[in-house]
């Protein structure tokens, strides 16, 4: 693969919390890039600082130490160029898509509420123009609009909602998808359904880069391009999907390996 | 201690939600029951455990040991969930009590149901620790003091310190990450299997299920679809609704060249 633009950077990332005995340190020293069109594989256990890095880079934490920056600007602060940049061209999906929904809200009011917000409702153009954006993007997640544009969250399965919360970071046309754990809420069967709306999105838009968040190397081996294992806060390994799958150099992603292994 | 479910169905608010279950689990056997999110998975073992729903209304017939638990009486059902029947839950950190201490909560069991005097109760505690692979310090401490593998190392302390002879352990490593979940797998099983007791292991997750049991059954919509030798099942799946379990369990595992 031609390796796409830079988009986000991290340098140096360093996250302390607490002082003195409870001192902590989450994220140490850690380096990381993505580039356009890339998925990069964040993987890690239960408190290796995934989460906590992942929130830096969004520029939703400011990091004891380190520099992040997205599109070329720097992301410091809420003012900063970079931050706004951030807000404006990445999207989100979380693990719980029942927490993440509204659960009054339809399908479609929700996919909706982000170009609503940008755009505003009051020109019938731009109307139609997010009808048939939300049509398009339910589509590329493989559910069908006629069935699904009505329905409410609790009338969805686990993989379902998922899939509508991934339809719905679409709706922005974002430069980075963001997915913190998306497959570890729900079933294998819908695990495999978001893995495949996740691939289809890539191929219908090459430019978007895409952050996975897991815990579970068999999980992300069909999407990632690159992978960077993380433990105790700092990265172990790094390099392309299929060096760290069968050339892993440290003990920890061999355990991984070992874990996901049948 | 056996299982043997029959003809077992559920209804809540007259609508359906397990039907016709026949199951059996025998005396040290552990038993797999498979399906995908909304099949009935938790519904049959809520059942077993005495603990639906009030709106839930209850046929068929459930034997737990010589005790038929559907339309048995709370204080039956009880003395049954206390003495003989362990549960290890889903997600450790809702299970366990947040303002008891890790000692205390594993020792609760062992005070509401058995006539042991303290330290005869705080020994049991200590070997029990010990058993899950945890350090005797961590008596003192509280569940948000732990991580998640740690919480649900003192589930399952909990649930087998009244050394019951089944154990119903309801999807008990999903919430946890890939190399804790093998590990307290492993730990269920090797408990299990030393003390000799029967287990119902309810997962959607047929790599999970090869490593905790030998023989299962796939639940689809509310009723048992397939049944057999987890590995056989695994090897050469029939029924549509395991050979979609198991080719996801397939995709996901790591394929290496």
């Amino acid at each position: 693969m031609t390796e796409g633009q830079i988009l986000l950077t991290g340098r140096g990332i360093q996250q302390v919390f607490g002082k003195g005995r409870g001192r902590q340190i989450a994220v140490d020293e850690v380096n990381i890039e993505v580039h356009s069109g890339q998925c990069l594989a964040l993987i890690g256990g239960s408190g290796s600082g995934k989460s906590t890095l992942m929130r830096i880079l969004l520029g939703l934490d400011k990091p004891t130490s380190g520099v992040v920056t997205f599109d070329g600007e720097l992301v410091e602060g809420r003012r900063s160029a970079g931050y706004q940049a951030l807000r404006r061209d990445s999207s989100l999906v979380f693990q719980n898509p029942f927490t993440s929904l509204d659960p009054r809200w339809t399908v479609f009011r929700s996919m909706a509420e982000p170009l609503n917000i940008r755009l505003g409702r009051h020109s019938r153009k731009n109307s139609l123009d997010i009808d048939r954006k939300t049509r398009e993007s339910l589509s590329l997640v493989g559910l069908d609009p006629a069935e699904f544009l009505e329905r409410y969250p609790a009338d969805l399965s686990g993989g379902q909602a998922q899939r509508v919360a991934v339809a719905r970071a679409l709706m922005t046309d974002p430069k980075l998808i963001v997915a913190d754990e998306p497959m570890s809420a729900v079933d294998v069967v819908a695990r495999l359904q978001i893995l495949e709306a996740l691939a289809a999105i890539r191929q219908a838009r090459p430019e978007t880069s895409v952050i996975v968040i897991s815990h579970d190397l068999g999980v992300v081996q069909r999407i990632a391009d690159r992978i960077v294992v993380l433990h105790e806060g700092k990265v172990v390994e790094s390099g392309s999907a299929n060096d760290v799958l069968n050339r892993p150099k440290a003990v920890y992603t061999r355990e991984l390996i070992a874990a996901a292994s049948l | 201690m056996s299982v043997d479910v029959k003809r077992l169905g559920v209804c809540i608010n007259g609508k359906p939600i397990v039907r016709d279950i026949d199951l059996h689990i025998s005396d040290g056997e552990r038993v797999g029951l498979i399906g995908s999110s909304g099949s009935g998975k938790s519904m049959i073992s809520k059942a077993l455990l005495g603990l639906l729903p009030t709106n839930a209304q209850v046929s068929g017939s459930a034997m737990v040991g010589g005790i038929q638990v559907v339309e048995a009486s709370e204080p039956v059902l009880a003395s049954l969930r206390g003495r003989y029947v362990g549960t290890v839950f889903q997600n450790p950190a809702s299970s366990l009590n947040p303002v008891l201490s890790v000692g205390k909560q594993i020792e609760l069991p062992l005070k509401l149901h058995y006539d042991l005097d303290k330290v005869d109760r705080q020994a049991r505690v200590a070997r029990m620790l010990e058993k899950v692979g945890l350090d005797a310090t961590i008596a003192k401490k509280y569940p948000s003091e732990l991580s998640g593998g740690q919480q649900q190392r003192v589930g399952i302390a909990t649930a087998l310190i009244t050394s019951p002879r089944l154990i119903i352990a309801d999807e008990p490593t999903t919430a946890l990450d890939s190399i804790t979940q093998r590990r307290i797998v492993d730990l269920l099983v090797e408990l299990v299997d030393k003390a000799g007791a029967s287990m119902l292991f309810i997962t959607h997750d047929f790599s999970v299920l090869s490593c905790a049991t030998t023989r299962c059954y796939v639940l689809e919509c509310g009723q048992i679809a397939d049944s057999g030798q987890t590995a056989a099942l695994l090897a050469d799946p029939q029924a549509n609704s395991t050979r979609k379990l198991v080719d996801a369990a397939h995709e996901l595992t790591l394929q290496r060249k």
